[in-house]
């Protein structure tokens, strides 16, 4: 059965082309998704490293290791943090939609982060009431989770 | 079997009984009153949960009262709500990347790439 995942579609308009080399170049990466990255190459097997957390805030370890490669529709990398138990997957698949991009990103393995030992939500602080957590936050999740 | 928070909230009863102790714990009886199943199939549910760990039964003279334990179940959705937020803001970033790039010239999207490759095996 499917975990805690998060699923988001968009379309660009921007060929597949350019939507590829946004997700895979280093220097594009850096500009949109991920200014601390100091290496990545889109082959199966690389791994990199790096710090990032939010501007002025506590900087946590990073390690990504691409587990598929297919040049143009998909890019998928496991996404961990070495200093914490867990360990998840981030997936981008393109597909051409007219003259502009779908683009699906799904990051799934989210359970495998154990909360209360996790870097993320440290400076988060959620405040959720009960009532919220079950009726929104829970309700969006699993309705996407394949029962 | 493997119990854990995602088995706990992929039944709709189930999610029904969470939202029901949320707010404090409740006899397994006045629960049962609340759903149109059999008293058995929801005493099921509640030992799922309880293996799971969402919900802790304490028994008071004769009732038997559960209560929910919310703490693994905000774990997991802070979460998912974290990376929802975090992908969302990148996403948009990604776009506005794309706007700003300079377009190339009357490129040909719609190029046919019919490489068969994998189809055809070497026979040597």
């Amino acid at each position: 059965m499917e975990k805690a995942k998060v699923v988001i579609e968009r379309t660009y308009n921007a060929s597949v082309e350019r939507v590829w080399k946004a997700l895979t170049d280093i220097d594009q990466m850096k500009q949109w998704y991920m200014p601390a990255l100091t290496s990545f190459e889109p082959k199966v097997g690389y791994e990199t490293g790096f710090s990032a957390g939010k501007p002025g805030g506590e900087q946590w370890l990073h390690a990504w290791k691409i587990t598929e490669v297919i040049p143009n529709k998909k890019i998928s990398y496991e996404w961990r943090y070495p200093d914490f138990p867990g360990n998840s997957l981030v997936t981008f698949e393109l597909s051409p939609d007219g003259e502009g991009t779908r683009l699906k990103l799904s990051h799934v393995g989210l359970e495998t982060f154990e909360g209360d030992k996790n870097p993320g939500l440290a400076p988060q602080n959620f405040e959720n009431g009960w009532d919220q957590l079950i009726n929104i936050l829970l309700k969006d999740f699993v309705e996407k989770v394949p029962a | 079997m493997r119990r854990d928070v995602f088995q706990a909230i992929a039944d709709p009863t189930r999610r029904e009984i969470i939202k029901l102790i949320a707010q404090k714990p409740l006899p397994l009886n006045s629960i049962a009153e609340n759903f149109e199943v059999s008293r058995p199939a929801i005493s099921k549910h509640i030992r799922i949960l309880t293996e799971c760990g969402i919900v802790m039964i304490h028994t008071r003279g004769r009732e038997r009262y559960c209560e929910a334990q919310l703490q693994k179940l905000n774990e997991v959705t802070q979460w998912v709500d974290y990376f929802k937020t975090y992908w969302n803001q990148k996403l948009d970033a990604l776009g506005d990347f794309l706007e700003k790039q300079p377009q190339k010239p009357a490129s040909t999207p719609l190029k046919k790439k019919n490489k068969a490759y994998g189809k055809s095996k070497s026979r040597h």
